[in-house]
């Protein structure tokens, strides 16, 4: 395709400025960006677009690591026997193994679909934080709003809420404690890097206070166990019809950051240029930010604190192809849900009762995430 | 377009004394604006606010004689381009070329991607200013003169109507002062854009400017053609400075210097 031609200009750079009195010279044309990648990460991307290898490579991680989920816990359950229950399903017939039928449909099916999303989502909503505030830094975690909302779904579920409730409330919470944040870290219009995070880290332990003193409140014998098990964070007994309530909700919220991760880059220039590039960033920044919590509060009423993957995922992503979130956005989204996938089949297989997953995605990630800024420095341009 | 400041007052939250006072000009296509002052004279707070990035504490800006503040924020956008003095890299930093294609973000719908046709602008106009080999190194990596030249092609691409460079050529070596100047006088003389730049050399201003503004030490503004403006008696005013100006020649050119001989008390 012949490029639209920009308004020709001489080629400057030729001419020596001496020699050159007046202003008219012959317009550059046809000269075209060469077929090579792009340096730092050429492996995974060519001409501004995911090599389709690495992209068949993300999807087959994915689909392997759905297939270990679904098979591998306690009652193990081979590929035939699966490929066999889900021909019964879909042709209607009573399952030929109803230990098999029972065990995928009630229970692996649905927790794995939760993997998925909830994986997704976070890593998506911690990219979009991530630029929104244009600090490595920001993730759901640091900046109170995975606390934020759950003291919301902690409340619900003293009140006996049902789970569009404990949404709607974890929201809520989690929308008070984003706004609170920025408005500690807001100083002159400007929010630096260690401003956020600090007042992050603020709204989280006041958070993590209201909390504590609600499970004091909460009955010791029904409410209270409840609440706590449910802060550590599993994916255990979800069904499919608690998974049609919340994940809705996480697909939105992944759809439009999705939809606006080309917009991202400019949210994370200063206010400045983002303004001048003719951003309405009065619309879009509120929009981004509440898309991630949106993901941040269904995930949080659905399986408590899952921590890390916000930090972990997109960092990965943006070692693998850059910082562009063009590609940094769907690359976390494919990334994450593999990552939260292996964490969960992790959690419940490795000993006889389940882990917590924040358990273990902080034992997997804290190493990680140590061994990442050795290496870059803490570095990411 | 024409672009017009009426009664521009400026003051910043907190501060008693406004930075600006009644400022009038205006800049028709075609013409070039050059802004001159000591540092902390108020030129960056001149051009952020006459782009609508601050607003006027009263007065306003005309484009054609529209209002600025009626215009959406996309359409101001599309019609001006600003290239902020600020050098800091951002954390989390695209390459040359990703952040040039940022350029057409005004021209692309709310959730549209840029396509190839983007990429070959951004392509091109990085080449036409002699910076395609920036076009893959992360802008975390460049030079403060690299990411200058970025920054420029960032503005270029956005197919501005009017410009506004904030010390474009401060920074730059010899050779990319010299494109960056012979890039504005083309875009003004031969796309007949209004441009307006600040600039600290008065030799700059000179050479390629049609219009002037002068603002000193305490706030005070001058605004005029160049040739009544910059004079070696106005310029050793505000800057506190001795100078001369004199021209060089160069076969049937003549090229201004202003040379600096001693400062003056304050
Ligand atoms: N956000 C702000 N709040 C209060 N005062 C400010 C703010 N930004 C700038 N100022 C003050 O306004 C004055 C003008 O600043 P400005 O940045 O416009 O100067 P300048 O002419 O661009 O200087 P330089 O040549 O150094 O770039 C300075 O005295 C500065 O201290
Ligand atoms: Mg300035």
């Amino acid at each position: 395709m012949r490029p639209k031609s920009l308004i020709p200009m001489p080629t400057y750079a030729e001419t020596s400025p001496v020699e050159q009195t007046g202003v008219a010279a012959p317009p550059v044309v046809g000269r075209r960006r060469p077929a090579a990648g792009r340096g730092w990460a050429e492996s995974f991307v060519v001409s501004g677009r995911l090599r389709v290898w690495f992209v068949l490579a993300l999807w087959g991680l994915l689909i392997a690591c759905a297939l270990i989920s679904v098979m591998a816990g306690r009652y193990s359950i081979s590929l035939p026997e699966i490929l066999r229950a889900l021909g019964d399903s879909v042709s209607g017939q009573e399952f030929t193994d109803d230990r098999v039928g029972s065990v995928l449909f009630g229970v692996r099916f649905p927790r794995t679909v939760l993997a998925i999303f909830v994986g997704a989502g976070l890593a998506v909503a911690g990219a979009a934080f991530q630029s929104v505030f244009s600090n490595p830094l920001a993730t759901p975690d640091t900046l109170g709003v995975s606390a934020g909302t759950s003291v919301g779904a902690v409340l619900a579920l003293i009140f006996s809420w049902n789970l569009l409730g404990v949404q709607a409330l974890a929201l809520l919470f989690g929308l008070l404690a984003m706004a609170v944040t920025v408005s500690i870290a807001r100083h002159r219009g400007k929010t630096s890097i260690v401003m956020l995070v600090l007042a992050g880290v603020i709204v989280s332990a006041i958070a993590n206070a209201v909390i504590s003193m609600l499970k004091l409140m909460a009955d010791p014998t029904s409410k209270l166990p409840e609440i706590t098990y449910w802060l550590m964070g599993s994916l255990a007994g979800v069904s499919f019809s608690s998974i049609a309530l919340g994940v809705p909700l996480i697909v939105l919220g992944t759809l439009g950051i999705y939809l606006l991760r080309w917009r991202l880059n400019v949210l994370a220039l200063s206010e400045d240029e983002a303004r001048a590039a003719g951003l309405n960033i009065r619309v879009l920044r509120p929009l981004v930010i509440a898309c991630a919590t949106l993901i941040t509060a269904s995930v949080v009423s659905m399986c408590g604190q899952v921590g890390w993957i916000g930090l972990l995922v997109p960092h990965c992503a943006r070692m693998l192809v850059g910082n562009n979130n063009r590609l940094v956005i769907p690359v976390s989204l494919l990334l994450g849900a593999a990552m939260m996938l292996l964490i969960d089949t992790l959690a419940r297989t490795m000993t006889a009762s389940e882990i917590p997953i924040s358990v273990l995605t902080a034992l997997i990630g804290a190493p990680m995430f140590i061994l990442l800024l050795r290496k870059t420095g803490g570095n990411w341009s | 377009m024409t672009l017009q400041v009426k009664d521009g007052t400026f003051r910043y939250p907190l501060s008693r004394e406004p930075i600006l006072e009644d400022i009038n000009f205006h800049v028709e296509p075609g013409e070039l604006l050059a802004i001159l002052g000591p540092n902390g004279a108020g030129k960056t707070t001149l051009m952020r606010t006459m782009t609508g990035l601050q607003q006027w504490s009263s007065g306003h800006t005309e484009i054609d004689g529209v209002n600025l503040k009626d215009m959406s924020p996309r359409e101001i956008g599309r019609t001006i381009a600003y290239v902020p003095q600020a050098r800091s890299v951002v954390s989390l930093s695209l390459s040359g070329l990703d952040m040039v294609t940022i350029g057409r973000a005004a021209h692309l719908g709310m959730i549209a991607q840029p396509g190839p046709a983007e990429e070959s602008m951004a392509w091109e106009t990085l080449a036409s200013i002699g910076a395609d080999h920036l076009a893959d190194m992360p802008c975390g990596n460049m030079s403060g003169g690299q990411f200058q030249m970025i920054l420029i092609a960032r503005a270029l691409v956005a197919e501005p109507r009017i410009m506004v460079l904030d010390e474009p050529e401060t920074g730059l070596d010899f050779h990319n002062q010299m494109v960056v100047l012979n890039l504005l006088q083309h875009l003004v003389r031969e796309k007949n854009l209004v441009v307006v730049m600040n600039t600290h050399y008065p030799a700059h201003a000179i050479r390629i400017a049609d219009k002037i503004i002068l603002i000193d030490r305490v706030h005070r503004t001058r605004f005029g053609p160049v040739d009544e403006v910059m004079t070696e008696e106005n310029l050793g005013d505000i800057f506190d400075v001795d100078l001369r100006i004199s021209d060089i020649e160069h076969g049937d050119r003549r090229v201004p210097t202003v040379t600096a001989i001693d400062v003056r008390p304050r």
